[in-house]
């Protein structure tokens, strides 16, 4: 078995995944990154993360609408590390459209990426941290869960369904030493929202209590602090990185 | 391997006294064995034996027979 934790990150070929997985890497984790593809984005993070003393980063292909590809994921890892210590389930994608006019195949996608994607993530890991009844899950959650966001009814949704999962793992698997919490990001300077137009940014930077957007690193930090030790008492929350776009009434 | 190391996983796993007859074991047909302990069976068969199982083998995992056939199927084999 490997000695040191093992950390797999989902979609970490860029955006938040790849800024949590280069924290990590930093903290003495071996990697274990995924993405759709074993993208040269995907090559290129592993190489800038291989560290002197650890197992170079393992690239896995996984598109998370696909459990074939998961069930496969976890095999390999098995294989490779025989344990897992932190799930960051970050990979999800956003296709916007009102509701009227969502095709139902992009509903769909949605859901299965974002929601059962996520949740077979969050089963495959909880079946190997059972193992040592330790482990650590940080799911990627949103602001648009709780506020919600015109346009992005099927995205919104299939996060309100990461929220809930979170909450529910958190319960059931704490009697067996795994932590499980979200980080609920606001809005996050990542290709993710490379169609938001500059008027639109400006809206969105005026709505946060910051006057800003987030930065990828930003997420990041707050994903490891819930991933490591730091948060050993903590379980069932939703952090929100969103530079004060939610600010929860008492 | 000798079938009693598969024994002695599921008394250990299920909390079972040590002169329970382990063979004839199905799933709930104890109050030990149930969903909750089922995970936890599930943890110590994977770590004993250094197999993941599959999520429908997990399901299927439904007596002490169906296990010594399900871990066979994984390379496991067990003498009487
Ligand atoms: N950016 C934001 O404003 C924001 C706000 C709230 C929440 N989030 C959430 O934060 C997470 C990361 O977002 P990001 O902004 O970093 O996005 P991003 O820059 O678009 O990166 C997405 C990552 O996920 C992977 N991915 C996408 N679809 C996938 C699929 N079907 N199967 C497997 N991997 C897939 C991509 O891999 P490939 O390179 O292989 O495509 C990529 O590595 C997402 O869950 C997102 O919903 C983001």
């Amino acid at each position: 078995m490997t000695e040191a934790p093992v950390a797999l990150v989902t979609g970490a070929s860029r955006g938040i995944g790849l800024a949590t997985a280069r924290l990590l890497a930093t903290r003495g984790y071996h990697l274990v990154l995924t993405g759709r593809t074993l993208s040269p984005a995907l090559q290129a993070a592993c190489d800038e993360l291989t560290t002197p003393g650890l197992s170079p980063p393992l690239p896995l292909a996984v598109d998370l609408g696909e459990p074939s590809q998961i069930a496969a994921a976890f095999r390999a890892l098995f294989s490779a590390h025989r344990r897992l210590d932190v799930l960051v389930n970050n990979a999800g994608e956003l296709h916007e459209a009102l509701i009227g006019m969502s095709p139902p195949g992009t509903i769909e996608r949605m859901f299965a990426v974002n929601a059962a994607g996520s949740l077979h993530m969050l089963q495959g890991a909880s079946r190997l941290m059972m193992r040592r009844q330790q482990g650590s899950i940080v799911n990627l959650g949103s602001v648009v869960a709780v506020q919600g966001s015109s346009g992005q009814i099927a995205y919104a949704a299939s996060k309100a369904a990461v929220h809930g999962m979170t909450l529910a793992a958190a319960r059931e698997l704490g009697p067996r030493g795994i932590r499980v919490n979200a980080v609920a990001p606001g809005v996050v300077e990542t290709e993710l929202i490379a169609d938001f137009g500059p008027e639109r940014r400006e809206a969105l930077r005026r709505a946060a209590s910051l006057g800003r957007l987030v930065r990828a690193e930003e997420v990041a930090a707050a994903i490891a602090f819930l991933a490591g030790p730091e948060s050993s008492a903590i379980t069932g929350q939703i952090l929100g990185v969103d530079a004060g776009l939610v600010i929860p009434s008492p | 391997m000798p079938l009693s190391a598969l024994r002695a996983v599921f008394v250990e796993a299920l909390g079972l006294p040590p002169d329970t007859d382990v063979d004839a074991l199905t799933y709930r047909s104890v109050p030990q064995w149930d969903s909750v302990a089922h995970m936890a069976l599930i943890a110590r068969l994977e770590s004993r034996f250094d197999l993941m199982l599959e999520t429908d083998e997990v399901l299927d995992l439904s007596s002490f027979a169906r296990c010594r056939e399900i871990l066979a199927a994984h390379g496991c084999r067990f003498d009487d």
